[in-house]
């Protein structure tokens, strides 16, 4: 690992001490690239780096909204040389030293090394840390300054480095080591002088003012009690997406998506009885990590309620693919359909997951589902979603910001191939199915609609009705019905009402316009049929069960 | 909701259920909660209090830290493992590290407004700490709190409760001198004939003040200096000596302050309203609690 911080920095106690953070160049343009200009990107990083510090519990609290937002975990922190030698030299590497997994608990590290504390500088001047290491009886508090370096690139000078360990100073700092009692291990982070953009995007408060102004004038909340009544919320306001919500929900759901939480009660799937996807959850409870955000615990926003059982379906996988280089490629997951278009949108797609993280951009779901043809039934892949947690054999597939894959890396194909043909055989055609019983169960609620409908206006005990086929030669149909008339009482009494329809009529308009006017078509035969010629009274009786009609 | 209170004693819930009253009294209409800056401790006694009282609400939260619904809470704590407690339990409320660095710091965004913490209805300065200990001078501390409370032209309730040094240096011999400086200043000045009255009848010399009535007196009357230049008058005071459970010997200082602008304020308002008598401070055990 090229990496190598030229601070000096001791364990020395109350002496204060100064350090500059530096980047390498190469990755100078990952951070100008926007990537983590939105703070849900920048505190995901922050978490994630709690977890690999085997935190059970990091608490952030942002409210009030003022100049700051604290970041507290219980994990086992680092004394003043762990911070120089893990944050203050950003090389391109982001693999770490120590090894792929936590020394204790054994969890899979997901954090990009130092770059957290480096991507905050998009959304404060200032990050404070303190942190007490296990085992040791100090603690160490660094206060480390991006607004001067902001939008800069001051290369470092120093004479006896290579030139390709010189960096690009991003921050320096002031660290202080005091002491501390030696049970004690946290660190506590604190990030100040919030940009303004960035107090608006974490005010609830004007969301809540904003749904009070809405049409839900009976919205009288002022927080949520949880991840499920944030969820609830954003799905009554009939959304098509996240994106359409408020920026505050969007910021709890993109930072919820990617970092290693458990799912809602009874998630994904709410009604699933199925050995693998209580495998996936219990792995998110064995993690034991936990993220309270002012008062609420961040769960994973995926969330299919037993409320859509009777139309949708699920199928989960546990599989494993040797590749020619040996290599395992070992994955489960599930992928779930409903009749119907799935919203939110940024859920319909494929969730590819790295040690437990997605590997996407916003909301974790890759929407091409791995690139699978657009023009095989576009309709029902609007109904899917899928997550699939890779165990082995894709991390180098993975390109270098973690985000995105290499599409031409053989074990990705491999992965790909597999999904594709599981849509196109199994998923695609179990959706289909879904489609076909939701069609049938359409028919009959049209069906029952349309008989109320033509009850009401023929108010008979009994009635049949009989299309005419168009196909009948002109004299018979004139035998049968008069010409003129798309629609006839041919028979009509207290309890009997024979109607007959002429279909050739029912083609010439559209579908639309014909359900109207079906209907309008009977009320006047039923009129006729009672006014005993008298054109006065016709008029009347039209206009009455018009009248009736449009009450129902 | 019951609570079993830290440094627990008869005579601390005297003093607490003085706090209660000074603020019912002072602030009728708490249906929008009281806006409270507090040095609370991690069990949140005071805070803990005022709920009970109606004083403020709170509501638990899923992760069993509380939201505040009724009132405003600004904490301060310098301990760091107590500040992240704090920080963790309460999900909406200010929590900032050491009072005095953090309004010396920020003055010039607190004199812009640019900070919810002011304008208060109580500052309830529970320390458990020497008030010599403050990382700024706490004359320097009483100024600001005034020239921050008076941009709002707020009246507000002040609480101070400090405890007895133990040992010799546990105050720091600038600090003693200063309450020494401003209570002979106050002596000598002309002005304040009635209180040099009312001084030298109980007392031989300043050298001679035990240390709580040292300490009373002086802050009282470091607090008239500061309170007066931001233009604030005296209405109510009380002072008490108490012991704790552990015997730890305490000493608290309850007052009001009515803000009166520049046109009311002149520098002989203040000569009435300190200990005049001495027995103005009420030693809690000597007397019965009422």
């Amino acid at each position: 690992m090229d990496k190598r911080s030229t601070n000096k920095i001791t364990l020395d106690l109350s002496t204060p001490q100064k350090g500059k953070i530096k980047v390498h160049t190469k990755i100078i343009n990952d951070l100008s690239s926007g990537i983590y200009s939105s703070p849900a990107s920048c505190i995901k990083e922050l978490i994630n780096n709690s977890y690999d510090a085997e935190a059970h519990i990091v608490t952030i609290r942002i409210k009030p909204i003022q100049d700051n937002i604290d970041i507290i975990d219980d994990g086992i922190g680092m004394n003043a040389l762990d911070f120089d030698k893990n944050f203050t030299w950003i090389s391109k590497s982001t693999k770490r030293d120590e090894g792929e997994y936590s020394p204790k608990l054994k969890r899979p590290l997901i954090g990009k090394i130092g770059i957290g504390f480096i991507a905050v500088n998009e959304i404060c001047d200032e990050l404070e840390i303190t942190s007490s290491k296990l085992g040791e009886a100090f603690k160490f508090t660094a206060k480390i300054n991006f607004k001067d370096y902001f939008n800069q690139s001051i290369l470092e000078e120093t004479l006896d480095i290579d030139e390709s360990q010189k960096g690009i100073i991003k921050a320096e700092y002031d660290l202080i080591n005091e002491e501390e009692d030696k049970d004690q291990h946290y660190t506590i982070i604190r990030l100040n002088g919030l940009k303004e953009g960035v107090k608006k995007i974490l005010d609830d408060q004007l969301y809540y003012n904003q749904l009070v102004r809405s049409s839900n004038k009976d919205y009288n909340k002022n927080y949520f009690l949880s991840m499920y009544d944030l969820l609830e919320n954003h799905k009554k306001q009939d959304l098509r997406s996240f994106s359409e919500d408020n920026e505050y929900v969007k910021f709890i759901i993109d930072l919820a998506s990617y970092i290693p939480v458990e799912y809602l009660d009874k998630g994904p799937i709410e009604w699933a009885n199925d050995k693998i996807i209580d495998k996936i959850v219990n792995y998110h409870k064995k993690l034991s990590f936990k993220v309270d955000l002012d008062g609420i615990y961040l769960k994973k926003p995926i969330f299919f309620t037993k409320a859509l059982k009777d139309t949708s379906s699920f199928l989960s996988f546990d599989e494993s693919i040797t590749m020619e280089d040996g290599v395992l490629l070992k994955f489960k997951g599930y992928f779930y359909s409903q009749n119907k278009i799935l919203y939110p949108r940024e859920i319909n797609g494929i969730s590819l997951k790295i040690k437990g993280i997605p590997i996407a951009e916003r909301y974790g779901f890759d929407t091409t589902f791995m690139q699978y043809p657009s023009y095989i039934n576009q309709l029902f892949m609007n109904w899917i979603s899928g997550e699939i947690y890779i165990d082995s054999g894709l991390e180098n597939a993975m390109n270098i910001d973690r985000s995105s894959f290499r599409l031409t890396h053989p074990h990705y194909i491999a992965l790909q191939e597999y999904v594709h043909k599981l849509l196109t055989s199994s998923i695609l055609p179990m959706t289909m199915k879904l489609y076909n019983t939701g069609k049938a169960k359409r028919e009959v609620v049209k069906v029952n609609i349309k008989e109320k409908k033509i009850n009401n206006i023929l108010k008979s005990k009994k009635y049949s009705i009989e299309e005419i086929d168009p196909k009948l030669t002109l004299t018979k149909k004139r035998k049968r019905i008069n010409t003129n008339s798309p629609i006839q009482i041919v028979e009509k009494n207290s309890d009997n009402v024979i109607v007959k329809i002429d279909k050739s009529f029912r083609k010439s308009f559209s579908k639309k316009d014909w359900e109207y006017l079906e209907d309008i078509f009977l009320i006047f035969e039923m009129a006729y049929s009672s006014c005993k010629n008298d054109a006065g009274k016709l008029k009347t009786l039209f206009y009455q069960k018009i009248a009736e009609w449009q009450k129902k | 909701m019951v609570v079993k209170y830290k440094h627990d004693s008869e005579y601390k819930r005297f003093i607490r259920n003085q706090w209660v009253q000074f603020i019912k009294n002072i602030v009728p209409d708490f249906s929008d909660g009281i806006s409270l800056i507090t040095l609370p401790s991690e069990e949140l006694q005071d805070i803990s209090l005022f709920v009970n009282e109606g004083l403020i609400s709170w509501a638990k939260t899923e992760t069993d830290s509380y939201r505040i619904t009724k009132g405003k809470v600004s904490c301060f704590e310098r301990n760091q493992n107590k500040f992240s407690n704090i920080r963790k339990k309460l999900v909406n409320a200010t929590v900032e590290h050491e009072i005095g660095s953090y309004l010396s710091v920020n003055y010039h965004k607190i004199m812009k407004g640019n900070v919810s913490i002011f304008p208060a209805d109580v500052i309830n300065l529970d320390y458990d700490g020497y008030l010599s200990k403050n990382i700024i001078p706490i004359d320097e501390m009483f100024s600001l709190l005034f020239r921050y409370q008076a941009r709002y032209q707020k009246d507000f309730a002040l609480f101070i409760t400090w405890p007895m040094p133990i040992n010799k240096d546990d105050e720091s011999a600038e600090f003693i001198a200063k309450l020494k400086k401003v209570i002979s200043d106050n002596l000598n000045s002309l002005i304040q004939s009635s209180f040099k009255q009312v001084f030298t009848e109980k007392h031989i010399s300043i050298e001679k003040l035990n240390y709580s009535d040292l300490s009373i007196i002086g802050i009282a009357k470091l607090l008239l200096n500061a309170s007066s230049i931001s233009q604030y008058q005296l209405t109510k005071n009380k002072y008490y000596v108490y012991s704790n459970d552990n015997k730890r010997k305490m000493m608290s200082v309850l007052f009001h302050y009515e803000f009166i602008g520049p046109e009311k304020s002149s520098q002989t308002l203040y000569q009435e309203d300190c200990p005049k008598t001495l027995n103005d401070i009420v030693i809690l055990g000597n007397k019965n609690i009422k």
